[in-house]
């Protein structure tokens, strides 16, 4: 869910504080802009909006924060991680030696993902997005599935939707994966077994996979006994590409 | 046993999500050494690269070599000592991983909680840190006391 990362980062800065700002699920999907919002500490992942294969973690420290990290009174826990170590081999002005033996190929991977969405355009990625989760929207609601979060908080890349108790979770996500070969998220947490988790990232975002998402779980919800009328839910998903 | 070949999905879930075949061709060229300067050379377009992607100039901005929960701890290992304070707004289940981070670090979280699915309540988030902060033991400080300890105050968003 989207909270109001400006103003939390202007209320970190208020009582001059660090902000630490999770954006796993958001680089690339949605708007976010490090600098002009004031983040001190922001990391993700890769495998999400920059469709790129897990296994990475892209990081950026503000100055203050570099700052921080410099003049620690102790060392950092962890070798692996001490970013003071680590930037002797990514540092520009390092003499890039060794600290660890990169993940070669997996960046060449990361450099392509980054590649690709500079060539879209970063509003062009979260209008995209948008978008997209806009078709889905329709398709989910008009088959009966409720949003959980309000519309105003609502990410565009990670729609979770609440289901009636009298579905079988777990069938539905089981033949969904079998017979459609299509993966949807269960819910984690205090949301598992009401709620799925239903992802449009990066490359996953595009009109096909909203249409499949729709048919196949309308499909699959009427098998269960719920009234849905899925051609009606595929007209209204349609319908917002169109519009 | 035999090669894996895995069946061909559509990943619509939390993720891992669907990956661009232009990137498994990418990842598929040959490697070559860490502290190659072909290899070097492309580092440093990464970082110019993720700088673009996270609209930064920040220097310190880089790929951590491992999963984004690597890339949480590496912020909460390096930016925190212990008996440091950090107020962590949780409003799902990654806010219950950062509370274990910053105690592994030996440091204190204040947690700031939502309904799961709902969002950051800004108000309760500033009245959490108004607390932390006037706990602080010392019997009475000034304002300019104050912003010197501040520093050590971390404020964790979801």
């Amino acid at each position: 869910m989207r909270s109001d990362v400006q103003a939390l980062c202007g209320l970190a800065a208020k009582y001059d504080c660090l902000s630490i700002v999770d954006a796993v699920t958001s680089l690339g999907g949605i708007e976010l802009e490090v600098d002009e919002w004031g983040i001190d500490a922001i990391y993700s992942g890769t495998q999400k909006c920059l469709s790129c294969v897990p296994g990475l973690s892209p990081v950026s420290f503000s100055g203050r924060a570099a700052r921080v990290i410099r003049e620690r009174k102790t060392k950092v826990q962890s070798w692996f991680l001490d970013l003071n170590l680590v930037m002797g081999y990514w540092g520009s002005d390092a003499k890039r030696s060794y600290h660890h033996t990169a993940p070669v190929n997996s960046l060449y991977a990361l450099h392509e993902s980054l590649l690709i969405l500079q060539e879209e355009g970063l509003q062009n990625a979260w209008s995209r997005h948008a978008l997209n989760h806009e078709a889905l929207l329709a398709g989910l609601e008009t088959l009966g599935l409720k949003f959980i979060v309000d519309r105003e908080f609502r990410l565009p890349q990670m729609n979770a939707v609440a289901f009636p108790e009298s579905i079988d979770d777990a069938s539905v996500r089981s033949v969904l994966l079998n017979d459609y070969n299509l993966e949807i998220g269960a819910g984690l947490g205090a949301l598992a077994g009401s709620v799925w988790r239903i992802g449009l990232m990066g490359f996953a975002s595009n009109k096909s996979n909203v249409l499949l998402c729709v048919s196949a779980l309308g499909s699959v919800l009427a098998a269960q006994g719920m009234p849905v009328d899925v051609s009606k839910a595929m007209a209204a998903a349609g319908a917002v590409y169109t519009a | 046993m035999k090669s894996f070949h895995p069946p061909v999905r559509t990943l619509m879930g939390p993720g891992p999500s669907d990956v661009n075949p232009r990137i498994l061709e990418a990842l598929s060229r040959p490697t070559i050494g860490h502290l190659d300067p072909a290899f070097i050379q492309m580092m440093d377009e990464t970082k110019l690269l993720l700088q673009h992607a996270f609209k930064t100039g920040n220097a310190l901005t880089m790929p951590v070599s491992a999963p984004g929960s690597a890339g949480m701890e590496t912020v909460f290992t390096n930016l925190l000592e212990r008996g440091d304070k950090v107020v962590i707004c949780q409003n799902g289940v990654f806010g219950g991983r950062m509370k274990e981070n910053v105690e592994r670090c030996g440091a204190e979280a204040i947690m700031v909680e939502d309904a799961w699915g709902s969002t950051i309540d800004i108000d309760k988030a500033e009245q959490a840190l108004m607390i932390t902060l006037m706990q602080w033991p010392l019997p009475s400080f000034t304002l300019r006391l104050l912003r010197e300890c501040a520093p050590m105050f971390r404020l964790c968003v979801a």
